[in-house]
């Protein structure tokens, strides 16, 4: 079973390992003549003849189609009331139409660009420098001889992903306050004493440093398991062709976590124009507006206003869902393109 | 495994390396010290304090004597035990089959249902079709069935578990349908064993999702011996928060000592904790190597 | 395949593991759920169930939606578990089944029990915030009307509506339609929070409790010089949501309403001189800088470590835990009137809440097929033996009559199982927040208020409650097309008042040269809509 591993320089690239998600060349490599009727006219046929054959591929498939469809497609068509104004007792059929009415009263907001820029610049900063974090992480752990003091390092740095938000934030807070204990850090380096929080200017980096923070252990977790996953035998092969432990990250681990890095980064792409409220309700003040809010934190806080905002609510999230799915067709048509691999 | 004389530069990098690890286990550590120490700590000596936190403020258990009082929290560990032993079984046998079957080569619909599936992760009709089709229809409301089978399936974590089974040999696929296996025993005896290291991330992602889960439960339950113990600490938590109690109208109830917060906190989280290491066994090297050689 | 064997076992105990637990689940979990689906709602099953029950008359059973008092939740499962409710029970005869929604969470699962249409048969809630208002609330037939069931069913509830003709008036429609039975407030001490300042500090440098505004600079500039790093501490509410300092340049917060005109604070001249004093305070190091970042545990411990002298808190839950928790040191606070302007004004401005409650109010569902039985049950409580038990118990159990006077219990007051006051009443008692029937009564707040100086503070701070009803706007409400109208307006001018508000308090937008701009674009946005909007709910309001 084993396959021809060592075949000079390029070892890694001829791996089983490299079988990428959707290796379209790779599509007849076992050799066997099936799976190329993705012509419409002979689709039927096809059809039955791979039910056929694949009987219990389709028995395996039938609970998760079944539930996509009643549980993520049978309520999608709530989405029809972003185009309504919703009123609880007629219901989502029942409720009188009004258009784009929510879509442009959230386009001639005062604050609409603000709100965008905000959203779009805190997470380019994330898929910066939060995205690559646990990556870097997780090769620095597999590069810790001693096992049990890699077991402790991987237990603890996950340990803040199970503290409760409104915990972390608090700490956080206490830490960038005008006495806290990175202040003063600050402060010894030449910079003037002031909470942190206070500042527009900081706001981004606190929330991106202490995303860092709170994730990089966690989010190691699925790198690390890929990285097991590599076949050793690459290793072994790397050390005799005289790959120092440098040229064994970049020839051998890399490229084998690579499909999941690959993944996640456009899942991410995917993510661009959603941001979660909870941290920035817990971390901002009106003070730091101007850089801090985004989208989401808006919608809340109109949320709390005088009226049920259901159908605005829905309408800025129809939107943001549009964008986010449009980048992510972009980024897996991207990767496609430069990787030779997908989603789909 | 790997028999080598370590360069100059090599040492150098790991000693670098175990420093910027032993820094990382002590920035990371210290939100559970905190919290550890608060729980410990006298409500009346935490009150006046600030800043950094390494040692009870007037060690005393008697916040733990409280938060185990509460009848909810007691009754709240044996519906979030439930809730994720049953949760994460049906998600991982739903998960593994299906991607299994998008993970193989040549099902011609399947990157066809893969991007029906994807789309799901960005539309949604919102909260409140989805209650009626649970508690109107479905009549799922009020029992902890609601918060199982509505997240049978993590899209995320599908699309995960596809990457890896995807990343395996086809050859040991095709070779075992050769020898007349069908995809079934194709899944529980090859892919699954081969792929214990992300199988068991699954376990812990799908586990630590079902525990920390509240939203659910929120909406669904209405009655209190039904709550999971995550939405009982978030009541304890949230009542100390200025927005909750602005919203009592006469907004002078009474908050929860500090210490208790924080105990109940640990008591909500610790268990979960003592998982990972236990998953971490399969995190080893050559898991996969071992069972080819066989 | 050496290893094989152990992973097929691991394979197999799942999927095991997996039909036992769903076995499980289904068995266990579904009995309970099943039966408040055939109780919530179809009374059917109601009727069947008391067929075969106790005595010759049917005793009548209820299900009442509410959400659960935080003080309660620690220690009860249910309110089926509260002495007050089983006491009720005996005493009435009707049997309820509560249907409690989390705590913190009350609005998102009002608003999907109402979208379901699985109604209880009674509705505990603030129907006051019911999307499109009260009126909606009827016309989406989640409540049903009950000026008649009143007037048949509930003499106690009727004598008093009939007694207080104005407080009628703030719990019905702009049409007169009565729609709850509404929590009541009675007593002289309405006003829970105010400023409070550090007794001990003012006696030490012979000062008095400050009553103008150039006694609080005088005051916090000794505060300062005493060596406090922040004299007036706060947290952003204090000057944004509740009433303190503004009171005393005759402005609100945001709506008010002066000679049955509605204003809009920021653009009544008194506001800027308001953020003119705030503003100095700040350039002098007087006001806590970090008002704007700290959140309550910072805020806390300034207090009690002595940064800080001044600050804004509730009797209950500020005033008494301070005291509480610096028992023995030297730590003495008292409340300060609200403040005015000039030696001799009363202020009008305080915080006064609602005589009806809002929230706590009681309404009947077009599910209720015992109309009559639940009026009669719920008037009960506006009775006096029914306001007895509800705020203070049992008799020899949670209180002792003294001189006339319900006395609470050591139960209560000094509880065996370690609760505090608050908790212990929230354990055994109704009393602490709105429920239907009167609350605040003089003497639970009385007894509630343990330490002399809260008792003092809760007088100093009730003494001129009435003239709050001259500014704050009373029950209005709008229509749902208003409603969505205004909300429109206010999310924008909301967030731009806010960072405004902390631009000029903090100098970093002066006052001389952007308050015209502010109020240019504050009318930009629509702001004298909303005014408009508000006027026309508070004309309706008056013709009711």
């Amino acid at each position: 079973m084993r396959r021809g591993l060592r075949a000079g320089p390029d070892y890694t690239a001829r791996g089983p390992k490299q079988g990428l998600l959707r290796r379209r060349a790779g599509r007849a490599a076992a050799g066997l003549a099936r799976g190329k009727g993705e012509q419409e006219g002979a689709a039927m046929k096809t059809l039955a003849r791979d039910y056929k054959r694949h009987k219990y591929l389709y028995f395996m498939i039938l609970p998760v189609v079944l539930y996509y469809a009643l549980f993520q497609y049978g309520p999608l068509y709530g989405a029809i009331i972003a185009f309504k104004d919703y009123r609880i007792a007629e219901g989502f059929l029942g409720s009188p139409w009004v258009g784009f009415k929510h879509f442009l009263s959230f386009f001639d907001s005062y604050y609409f660009w603000r709100l965008m820029k905000n959203t779009l610049l805190l997470n380019a900063y994330l898929l910066l420098f939060s995205f690559p974090a646990p990556i870097i992480f997780a090769l620095l752990i597999n590069e810790i001889g001693r096992s049990l003091f890699k077991r402790f390092v991987q237990t603890v740095t996950y340990l803040p992903h199970f503290i409760s938000l409104i915990v972390i934030c608090g700490m956080i807070t206490q830490f960038v306050a005008r006495d806290g204990m990175i202040t003063d850090l600050l402060v010894w380096m030449g910079m003037d004493r002031t909470a942190l929080l206070g500042q527009p200017e900081y706001f981004r980096t606190i929330y991106v440093v202490s995303d860092i923070w709170q994730s990089v252990g966690w989010g190691s977790i699925i790198y690390l398991a890929a990285i097991s996953g590599i076949n050793p035998e690459l290793y072994e092969a790397a050390t005799i062709d005289g790959a120092n432990k440098w040229r064994q990250t970049i020839n051998v681990t890399l490229p084998g976590i690579l499909p999941i890095i690959i993944i996640l980064f456009i899942l991410k792409m995917g993510n661009m124009l959603e941001i979660g409220f909870e941290k920035i309700i817990l971390l901002y003040n009106p003070n730091t507006y101007v850089t801090a809010d985004v989208i989401n934190t808006f919608v809340y806080r109109k949320g709390l206003g005088e009226s049920f905002e259901f159908s605005y609510a829905t309408a800025v999230g129809l939107f943001q869902a549009v964008i986010n799915f449009i980048l992510l067709i972009l980024a897996n048509r991207f990767s496609r393109k430069v990787s030779d691999s997908s989603l789909w | 495994m790997h028999v080598i004389r370590k360069s100059k530069g090599e040492r150098i990098f790991q000693g670098a390396n175990t420093a910027f690890m032993l820094f990382m286990v002590v920035i990371t550590l210290y939100p559970f010290v905190y919290v550890v120490m608060s729980s410990l700590s006298d409500s009346r000596q935490l009150l006046s304090h600030t800043g950094t936190l390494l040692w009870p403020k007037g060690f005393t258990w008697e916040a733990y004597k409280l938060v185990f009082q509460n009848p909810n929290i007691t009754r709240g560990y044996l519906n979030t035990l439930i809730v994720v032993v049953g949760g994460t079984s049906l998600n991982l046998l739903l998960t593994c089959m299906g991607a299994y079957v998008l993970s193989r080569r040549g099902v011609p619909w399947a990157p066809k249902l893969m991007l029906i599936i994807v789309f799901t992760m960005f539309f949604s009709g919102g909260l409140i079709p989805m209650y009626l089709l649970v508690n109107n229809w479905l009549h799922l409301g009020n029992s902890l069935l609601a918060l199982i089978i509505p997240s049978a399936i993590s899209t995320w974590n599908l699309i995960i578990l596809r990457t890896s089974f995807g990343a395996l040999p086809d050859s040991l696929i095709e070779s075992a349908r050769i020898d007349g296996a069908h995809d079934f025993t194709i899944l529980f005896r090859i892919v699954i064993p081969l792929s214990m290291p992300v199988i068991s991330v699954m376990i812990l992602f799908y586990g630590v999702q079902h525990w920390n889960s509240w939203f659910q439960a929120m909406i669904y339950l209405r009655e209190r011996h039904l709550f999971p113990l995550q939405l009982v600490l978030r009541e304890i938590l949230i009542q100390n928060s200025t927005e909750y109690m602005m919203a009592q109208g006469d907004a002078d109830v009474e908050s929860v000592g500090e210490s208790i917060k924080y105990a109940t906190i640990m008591v909500a989280t610790l268990p979960i904790l003592f998982v990972y290491p236990f998953m971490q066994k399969y995190f080893v090297k050559g898991v996969m190597i071992g069972s080819i050689k066989g | 395949m050496r290893n094989m064997p152990n992973k097929r076992k691991l394979s197999l105990l799942l999927l095991l593991s997996l039909v036992l637990v769903l076995a499980a689940c289904s068995g266990g979990n579904n009995a309970p759920g099943n039966s408040t689906g055939n109780t919530g709602g179809n009374a059917g099953a109601n009727a069947n169930g008391n067929a075969g029950g106790s005595g010759e008359t049917a005793p009548v059973k209820l299900t009442y939606w509410v959400a659960m008092d935080g003080n309660a939740s620690r220690s009860l499962g249910s309110y089926s578990e509260m002495l007050f409710f089983q006491e009720l029970e005996k005493r009435t005869g009707v049997e309820v089944e509560f249907q409690h929604p989390a705590v913190g969470s009350e609005k998102e699962q009002f608003n999907l029990m109402i979208a379901s249409g699985n109604l209880p048969d009674v509705i505990e809630s603030d129907f006051t915030a019911y999307p499109g208002g009260p009126e909606k609330a009827i016309a989406d037939q989640v409540l049903i009307p009950l000026n008649d069931v009143i007037d048949e069913h509930a003499p106690n509830l009727k004598a008093y509506l009939d007694e207080h003709p104005e407080f009628r008036k703030e719990i019905v429609t702009d049409d007169g339609t009565i729609y709850v039975f509404p929590s009541i407030g009675i007593g002289n001490r309405a006003v829970s929070g105010g400023l409070m300042l550090r007794q001990d500090w003012l006696d030490e440098l012979g000062l008095d409790v400050p009553v103008t505004m150039d006694d609080w600079t005088n005051v916090l500039r000794a505060f300062k010089e005493k060596g406090a790093a922040f004299p007036f501490t706060a947290r952003l509410g204090t000057f944004n949501a509740t009433n303190a300092f503004n009171g005393a340049y005759g402005v609100g917060q945001n709506f008010y309403q002066k000679d049955g005109q509605v204003k809009y604070a920021p653009l009544e001249p008194g506001y800027k001189d308001y953020l003119a004093q705030l503003n100095a305070w700040y350039e002098e190091g007087l006001l806590d800088p970090d008002f704007a970042t700290q959140d309550a545990k910072a805020h806390d411990a300034k207090v009690s470590n002595g940064d800080s002298g001044a600050f804004f808190a509730y009797i209950g839950s500020g005033m008494g835990r301070f005291l509480n928790a610096m028992e023995g040191q030297e730590f003495d606070l008292v409340g300060a009137p609200y403040p005015v302007l000039n030696e001799g004004e009363e202020p009008y401005f305080v915080n006064k809440p609602y005589e009806y409650r809002g929230g706590g109010s009681a309404g009947i569902t077009p599910n209720n097929e015992h109309v009559a039985e639940t009026a009669e049950w719920l008037d009960y409580l506006y009775s006096d033996e029914g306001h007895i038990l509800k705020s203070f118990g049992i008799e020899g159990e949670t209180f002792n009559m003294v001189d006339g006077d319900p006395q609470y219990s050591e139960l209560i007051m000094d509880n065996p199982d370690g609760l505090s006051i608050g908790e212990a009443m929230g354990k055994y008692l109704r009393v602490s927040t709105p429920t239907p029937g009167l609350v605040g009564d003089d003497r639970y707040a009385e007894q509630y208020y343990e330490y002399e100086q809260q008792k003092k503070a809760s007088a100093t701070y009730s003494e001129h409650q009435d003239n709050a009803d001259q500014v704050l706007l009373p029950r209005i409400s709008q229509t749902p097309d208003e409603a969505n109208e205004l909300s429109a307006i206010m999310a924008e001018v909301q967030t731009y008042q806010d960072e405004m508000l902390l631009k000029f308090i903090m100098g970093s937008e002066s006052l001389e040269d952007g308050y015209e701009a502010y109020t240019e674009q504050l009318r930009k946005m629509n702001i004298e809509r909303a005014i408009e909007l508000k006027q026309a709910a508070l004309e309706r309001y008056k013709q009711r």
